[in-house]
């Protein structure tokens, strides 16, 4: 009688379990939007009680004065570095379309829109971060986001004034990308903060170390030539299919503050 | 309801403060697990594993990628808590604390599972023994603390 009412248990909790499982997995991935917005005003609160603190301390060391221009120029430095990554590839695409004679030049728009980051992943398996722009601010699921010059992740997920950006170095990070130097196609796995991986690379796909790792817009609409990692090693023994490719990554998440989310232009619609 | 807000505020703080502050080897002590083991010793299954899915959704639902890691390796973590607390006598505070050794292993195990399943990268470092120091020092500097008082 015992043993049946224990089983009767487990199965109840099973059911149960499963049942949340279900749910969970198929139907809560929709409403993270929703949870990012009501989580906003708890983590910006405790962002700027934090940050009030902070530079209270600070205060003492430096002169408060100086401290706020720096936070201004920090962000306004952040905002060049993004632009000069974007002119950068423009300046290799430009040289190499002026040598084309019947050549249509694509011309594609980013806004720069810098952000601050307010929250980080609280588990120590997804690396992600939280900033404080939203669908109010403009931007998109999809918008990369760069700091200190690299690529520091990808929006996955926006809310009405914050957003939560997936880092390059988490495991679930994936992207098209394209070497510097020999212009191979290649495909980016984050790993963890200090490396990451290229999948699918053919023996024959010319790859050497120290190349620089830059986005590319085959396939996906990313801005092009934003630089991710260095090629840190080559494996490949015989008969393999694929060559192994271990790429350093130069970011530290807890040491960002402000980020550059670069996000398209909406087209303008015609009047008629 | 006390306990639900805790976890609220300490999720919270986890995200912001502690992860700046606290980080070891870019690793951080999980608050939220020490807060459901202590909760799992004082209370019984049935209100342990209410609060312990509340705690693993919320986790999770903060991440931007759709997982359940959270969720499961919290609700595991809550049952073999609850089966050893009643297989063993766990009256010292040292011998706690030391259980809380075996459980962060237990759910660094889970989490490299779940994540070599769902990614393709086994992934284990040598940075795992911050985590599970630093969640071995919380809770026991929390056991002293609270030595008489039940959450």
């Amino acid at each position: 009688m015992v043993k049946k009412k224990g089983f009767k248990r487990l199965a109840f909790f099973i059911s149960i379990f499963v049942f949340i499982l279900v749910i969970y997995i198929f139907f809560i991935p929709n409403s993270k939007s929703a949870v990012l917005t009501v989580f906003h005003p708890f983590l910006k609160t405790t962002d700027a009680v934090y940050e009030t603190f902070s530079s209270l301390i600070k205060s003492v060391e430096d002169n408060y004065r100086l401290y706020k221009e720096n936070k201004e120029l920090k962000k306004e430095i952040e905002k060049l570095k993004g632009e000069i990554t974007l002119l950068k590839q423009y300046e290799v695409e430009n040289q190499k379309l002026s040598s084309l004679v019947n050549f249509k030049k694509k011309v594609k728009r980013y806004t720069l829109l810098t952000g601050k980051v307010i929250g980080f992943s609280p588990d120590n398996w997804s690396n992600f971060l939280i900033i404080n722009l939203g669908k109010k601010s403009g931007i998109k699921k999809g918008d990369l986001v760069v700091s200190d010059g690299y690529l520091l992740g990808i929006v996955y997920n926006v809310g009405a004034f914050s957003s939560s950006v997936l880092l390059v170095s988490d495991k679930n990070f994936k992207i098209p990308a394209r070497t510097r130097k020999t212009r191979e196609l290649v495909f980016f796995q984050g790993k963890d903060l200090k490396s990451g991986i290229l999948k699918y690379v053919k023996p024959q796909q010319d790859i050497r170390i120290g190349d620089i790792i830059e986005t590319t817009d085959v396939g996906k609409n990313y801005p092009p030539g934003i630089p991710i990692g260095k090629i840190k090693s080559i494996n490949y023994e015989e008969g393999d299919f694929f060559k192994s490719i271990d790429i350093k990554l130069d970011i530290n998440p807890l040491s960002v503050e402000y980020v550059v989310v670069i996000t398209k232009k909406e087209k303008r619609k015609k009047k008629k | 309801m006390k306990i639900y807000l805790t976890a609220f505020i300490l999720l919270v703080l986890q995200s912001s403060i502690v992860v700046k502050n606290l980080s070891v080897m870019n690793f951080t002590p999980d608050f939220l697990v020490i807060l459901i083991i202590l909760y799992t010793l004082n209370h019984g299954l049935k209100e342990s594993l209410k609060f312990s899915i509340f705690v693993g959704i919320l986790q999770d639902m903060l991440s931007p990628v759709p997982t359940a890691f959270n969720f499961i390796s919290k609700l595991l973590l809550t049952i073999l808590t609850s089966s050893v607390k009643n297989r063993f006598f766990l009256g010292d505070i040292f011998i706690r604390s030391i259980l809380i050794i075996l459980l962060s292993v237990m759910d660094i195990a889970v989490k490299i599972l779940l994540t070599f399943l769902k990614t393709g990268i086994f992934y284990i470092n040598v940075s795992f023994f911050a985590y599970i120091f630093l969640n071995f020092l919380i809770f026991y500097i929390v056991q002293i603390l609270n030595e008489n008082r039940q959450i």
